[in-house]
């Protein structure tokens, strides 16, 4: 924290290294200083306590797709996770880094988004939390200011009578998205819907996007495929992607997110229990 | 310069780095084991892997410096030119080996997810060389190779 | 057929097991004392003249030890092409010039202590441009009043081939037989199509290097990453303007080429920096810079037009292909001339007319690369094939098993066109297309398939089937030669002298394969040595799929020729004529006494007992002809129609390659040819901005299929044998890849009705055509 505060806007932390030396050596950043985070110990662990899942920030994406709980609980981290990099990236990258770099296609965000999230965030004053969903600034920018780093994530359990879906679209199976989207959704005794989280990344604007108004279209009502669609279709207007995007268009994405909304959507409904429409094709 | 000390391939080592040094810089031009490869510099094909505490990494997105008091295996660290590691001989007995510039860091990465996981679905072989790039073989017979390493380290015969 | 002990056998890589040991075999596994490092400095403009340029800042850097740009090398009109002499591509290249002509394209070069010293020394060299208007678009490039983007006066072509820079016109093909506009009179059904394949790069896992010093004698020695080291150190002697005795190149093992080392990319500069320094240089190109200023696929424009009657009959065929090879012309006019004459002689058709041009533009330099010219031309009548078989209503195995060329005939393509200038006449030899088509299609299930699919309920997921059959001749007929050395050791064992130039293929094994079968001997008694300019003798080198057909026609010659010497040696220790002797298993038995030498006793006597001489024999052959190896090609996909993604499911490839000489390393050449294939058509893309720079040259934007994407593959090596290869073999390193775009073309037109004509089929393409076919 001392060094953090000692270097200010000339040292960079490093934890994985897997963004931060390619961004070096793509001569993007050049740091005068890298600090290492992954000497400091206690930084990595996965944690369940109750009914929320504390993530240390240098855990690494590998012990994140390896763990039980993850796996057993929060299933829309393992996913994200498992389409995430390669193994060798995921033994190096952590979840930390792979928040605070701030990629706006990156895959694990957006799940985290969709479970709640929130962040604890250490700095000179002290432990602040943040939920992750307001974290981002803009492409590469984040709300972390000078001398902060953060700490632990902490996720909430999917309350009873929930189901998620994690779905990517991307060129190759090793590839950063064209579009993602993750959701929660939480239905309510007679199926209609208690909670709907729907966030979609990908770098459809220069952060990933909830759809508070997707949401709200489906609050308190069952989720026919109709509504389903039409919710997916508000979900997906006013993106903002870069024009110069290597991977897809802006329209492009905003037409595949409607496609990938829906499908999310009406997988995660399967996995809540609720009523599914025929839905063979999916 | 910073002082240094990791076990490379079983022995120890003590060199001095810069803090910027790339491990596989270290691996290639202090140590002079030359099967760690240069592909990308960006950790996209995998020709730089090498194991860290027995987990795959990529050593041209490694800072030296990080991994003092930990274990690398090269390529050099597995099997010896008389007995040769049962996944290199299933490499070569399979035709997985065109140009061999990707076979170092194929190889680690297949010995990584066998030395964990004895006998891996074809889904997770392809999963576990995800990282690592060829252009030569199409994967087929890496694929093959890898299965038939599996078999015989498990002692079936094939 | 003949019955083989060697050939047609497995057997294992003879480099394999150092390759799995990781040992240094590669170029820049070796280092050297007093190495220099050296690198380049890339134009940031797509095309403007350096007004001046300077270096003093540079070159005062300590560790700067020489610093070249257009001001202190010779000015030597040359290509980078690895081809014949002289080159059939234009000299318009130089080591250094005074006007850049892509983003990417040459400016200075350093060399120094270190690669970081020699980097902050580029970053200090000062270039005055004057930008220049670019051209991107090759039909605007042949526009009147298009920026000239080869206006120096010293640019020539140095054949008598049509030339025009000027107007960006850098090469140009006619080609007529029969009566195309009579056979599309008497079609039944005449269609038209533009097809389009896109920029691509080779991405060989190693990146090009090249490492120089002197001998003690003052010679230039190059060890590099090259497949064509005879061509590579002429070209390197000819821009440093010294004799060819001067150079020595070097072949180490490579890491991959697929076509991109047969150019010489890094060799000049670093030979150069060692000539000025008298001190080893080191260049070795980063990925980005492999990306960018190696070298690329030529895109193209084909339009093409074919007539069909209704009983199957494809009456004429007329292609207009417009080449671009971004801003120079290695290879220009020959891909050019392979679209037509390396792909055209597949189909019986009669009438036939080709017209093309190749084109500079301000875009990436396009050079070799696997499928060279037959892909393009494949990726077009592979559709064209489809369509018509689709107008007329007949299965595309019938369609194709019709119209294509059968053992025995000719095609007036042959003769009319070679890669330059008149072909050679000939028929072809042997052809097992047939049962390529028919041993595909059933390990297919072409019919079951195609059934269902019909059938197959409504929804966002279709599937489909497609099939494509190819041909390509193999080498430069009557210009390209291999020549290759042996000779005896004492114990009966041989070296193998050769420079046929193995970059991962794996002809130093099969031509061992080759050498031990012809004297009938073991593969362990093969050492073979492959290429050093000083050692062994000239090769063509790795390209036009012609190692093992024409090298191994070289390596049976010169086991002629050592059997000839052993069989007289024999003869005098025998006292037998040689006519009643001949070898067996690494002995001489004469069929008369029955009495029995081996090899041993044979090589110790000629050199050391009497009548003393080196059993050794050179031999070369050169090729007569274009082998035409054959393929049909199956693939099942998955079209999602919401998204435009396409997955490819199952590929099955037959190929009728004559004699696999080792069917393990031939399958190897057929999976890597169509993944490379598939990954190709369906995710590789340079994607350039407005100014012609490019956005994605890195693996982490350029995708290239890793071990989860591939399909499910099956290859099927239909036995044939070819008259006049080796052993009955024929090529196998480009014929596969070149069917792989139709195929998929034409598998996603079965499942969804929606014709892509236009390379990549990236689910953004895919998914615009979709809605364009609905009138969205």
């Amino acid at each position: 924290m001392a060094l953090l505060s000692r270097y200010g806007d000339k040292a960079k932390l490093i934890a994985g290294g897997t963004d931060l030396l390619v961004d070096m050596k793509n001569e993007k950043i050049n740091p005068q200083y890298l600090i290492s985070l992954m000497k400091i110990t206690g930084l990595s662990y996965i944690a369940e306590e109750g009914d929320v899942l504390r993530i240390g920030a240098t855990t690494t994406l590998r012990e994140l797709e390896e763990s039980q709980i993850i796996e057993k609980r929060y299933g829309l981290i393992s996913k994200a996770v498992k389409c995430l990099g390669t193994v060798q990236i995921r033994n190096m990258a952590t979840i930390g880094g792979n928040i605070c770099n701030a990629v706006p296609s990156a895959d694990l965000p957006p799940a985290l988004v969709a479970l709640n999230a929130t962040l604890k965030i250490v700095g000179p004053n002290g432990e602040r939390t943040m939920p992750l969903e307001d974290f981002f600034a803009g492409v590469k920018k984040t709300k972390l200011s000078v001398g902060e780093l953060l700490k632990e994530i902490i996720v909430e359990r999917p309350p009873a009578r929930s189901g998620t879906a994690f779905i990517k679209l991307s060129r190759t199976a090793e590839d950063l998205a064209i579009v993602n989207v993750a959701v929660r959704i939480t239905l309510n005794e007679d199926d209609t819907c208690r909670e709907a989280r729907i966030v979609i990344g990908g770098g459809v604007g220069p952060t990933l996007i909830r759809s508070r108004e997707a949401e709200k279209l489906l609050l308190g009502k069952k989720m026919e495929e109709e509504l389903v669609k039409r919710a997916a279709e508000v979900a997906c207007t006013g993106f903002s992607c870069r024009p110069t995007s290597i991977r897809a268009s802006p329209e492009y994405k905003a037409e595949v997110g409607r496609v990938l909304v829906k499908r999310a959507l009406l997988e995660a409904l399967k996995k809540a229990g609720g009523v599914v429409e025929d839905d063979e094709r999916n | 310069m910073k002082e240094i000390e990791f076990t490379i391939n079983g022995r120890k080592k003590r060199i001095a780095v810069r803090p910027k040094d790339l491990l596989l810089n270290v691996i290639r031009e202090e140590l002079g084991l030359k099967g760690t490869k240069y592909g990308c510099g960006t950790g996209e094909c995998g020709a730089c892997t090498v194991l860290l505490d027995g987990r795959p990494i990529l050593s041209c997105l490694t800072l030296a410096v990080a991994v003092n008091g930990k274990s690398i295996t090269t390529i050099e660290g597995i099997g010896t030119d008389e007995h040769l590691h049962p996944i290199q001989q299933a490499f070569i007995d399979a035709g997985a080996i065109q140009c061999g510039y990707c076979t170092p860091g194929m190889i680690l990465s297949a010995k990584a997810l066998l030395d964990k996981n004895p006998n891996p679905s074809e889904e997770e072989i392809k999963e576990a060389i995800k990282g690592n790039l060829c252009r030569c073989t199409g994967y087929v017979k890496i694929i093959a190779a890898i299965q038939l390493a599996a078999k015989r380290m498990r002692g079936e015969r094939v | 057929m003949r019955e083989f002990k060697i050939v047609g056998k497995s057997v294992k890589k003879v480099d394999a097991a150092l390759l799995a040991r990781g040992k240094p075999l590669f170029t820049d596994d070796v280092t050297f004392e007093d190495m220099l490092h050296a690198r380049i400095l890339w134009s940031p403009h797509a095309h403007a003249r350096i007004r001046d340029i300077d270096t003093s800042e540079a070159e005062a850097l300590p560790g700067v030890h020489a610093v070249l740009c257009y001001k202190n090398v010779p000015r030597v009109p040359h290509t980078s092409a690895g081809q014949g002499w002289p080159e059939p591509s234009p000299y318009d290249m130089f080591m250094f010039d005074n006007k850049v002509r892509y983003v990417g394209d040459r400016v200075a070069a350093v060399a120094a202590e270190s690669e970081e010293i020699a980097e902050k020394a580029l970053r200090l060299i000062k270039v005055d441009y004057e930008v220049l208007p670019a051209v991107f678009d090759p039909e605007k490039a042949m526009e009147e009043g298009a920026p000239v983007i080869h206006d120096e006066p010293d640019c020539r072509q140095v054949l008598p081939l049509f030339y025009d820079p000027k107007h960006n016109h850098c090469a140009h093909i006619e080609v007529k037989t029969g009566d195309p506009d009579r056979g599309l009179n008497e079609a039944d059904i005449v269609i038209e199509h533009t097809i389009k394949n896109h920029y691509a790069q080779h991405c060989a896992l190693e990146p090009h290097s090249c490492i120089s010093y002197l001998d003690p004698m003052g010679r230039i020695v190059v060890r590099c990453s090259t497949q064509v080291p005879y061509y590579a150190r002429r070209i390197i002697a000819q821009c440093l303007q010294l004799p060819e005795r001067m150079v020595r190149v070097i072949k180490p093992r490579i890491g991959g080429g697929f076509g991109s080392k047969q150019e010489i990319v890094v060799e000049d500069v670093c030979a150069m920096f060692t000539l000025r320094t008298r001190r080893p240089v080191r260049l070795v190109f980063t990925r980005p810079e492999v990306f960018v200023s190696s070298r690329t696929r030529h895109p193209m424009i084909m339009r093409v037009k074919t007539g069909v009657k209704r009983d199957g009959t494809v009456s004429a065929i007329k292609m207009r292909v417009i080449s671009n090879t971004g801003a120079y012309g290695p290879h220009c006019m020959t891909v050019l001339g392979s679209t037509c004459a390396k792909t055209l002689p597949l189909y019986r058709c009669p009438n036939i007319e080709f017209i093309g041009d190749t084109v500079y533009t301000n875009l990436l330099n396009a050079g070799a690369y696997r499928g060279y010219g037959v892909l393009q031309g494949t990726f077009a009548m592979g559709i064209m094939m489809d369509e018509m078989a689709h107008a007329i209503g007949m299965d595309p195995v019938d369609f194709w098993k019709k119209n294509t060329i059968r053992v025995g005939e000719t095609s007036p393509i042959f003769s009319a066109l070679s890669e330059i200038g008149k072909g050679a006449e000939q028929k072809v030899d042997s052809c097992a297309l047939p049962e390529c088509i028919d041993q595909g299609a059933a390990a297919f299930g072409w019919k079951e398939k195609r059934e269902r699919y019909r059938n197959q309920p409504d929804g966002p997921i279709r599937r489909g089937v497609g099939m494509v059959c190819t041909v390509h001749g193999g080498t430069v007929a009557l210009l390209d030669a291999s020549s290759v050395t042996a000779k005896m050791n004492e114990d009966g064992s041989f070296n193998l002298l050769i420079s046929a130039s193995d970059v991962g293929g794996g002809c130093d094994t099969v031509l061992s394969q080759i050498f031990a079968e012809a004297l009938d001997i073991p593969l362990e008694d093969v050492i073979v040595y492959p290429t050093d300019t000083d050692v062994t003798p000239y090769d063509k080198g790795a390209y036009a799929s012609g190692t093992t057909y024409l090298s191994g026609l070289a390596v049976i010659k010169t086991a002629e020729e050592i059997k000839k010497q052993i069989l007289k040696v024999a003869a005098e220790m025998l006292n037998e004529p040689p006519e009643n002797l001949r070898l067996e298993k690494k002995g001489v038995v004469s069929t008369k006494s029955g009495k029995r030498l081996e090899f041993g006793q044979i090589a110790k006597r000629a050199m050391y007992s009497k009548n003393q001489f080196q059993i050794a024999a050179t031999a070369s052959e050169y090729s007569h002809l274009h082998p035409q190896t054959f393929t049909a090609q199956f693939a099942e996909v998955e079209v999602d129609t919401e998204t435009g993604q396409v997955k490819v499911l199952y590929y099955v490839t037959a190929v009728d390659c004559g004699t696999a000489i080792n069917p393990t390393l031939a399958e190897g050449q057929v999976e890597g040819s169509i993944i490379n294939g598939i990954s190709y058509a369906l995710t590789e893309e340079f994607i350039f901005d407005e100014n012609g720079r490019v956005l994605n040259p890195s693996f982490r934007d350029y995708k290239i299929f890793s071990a989860p994407d591939i399909p499910k593959l099956k290859t099927i090596l239909v036995p044939s044998y070819d008259p006049t290869g080796p052993f009955g073999a024929k090529p196998i390193g480009e014929p596969a890849m070149d069917g792989v775009l139709p195929t998929i073309s034409n598998a996603i037109y079965n499942a969804i009705g929606v014709r892509l004509t236009e390379s990549p089929f990236t689910p953004e393409r895919v998914l615009k055509a979709i809605r364009e076919k609905r009138g969205r």
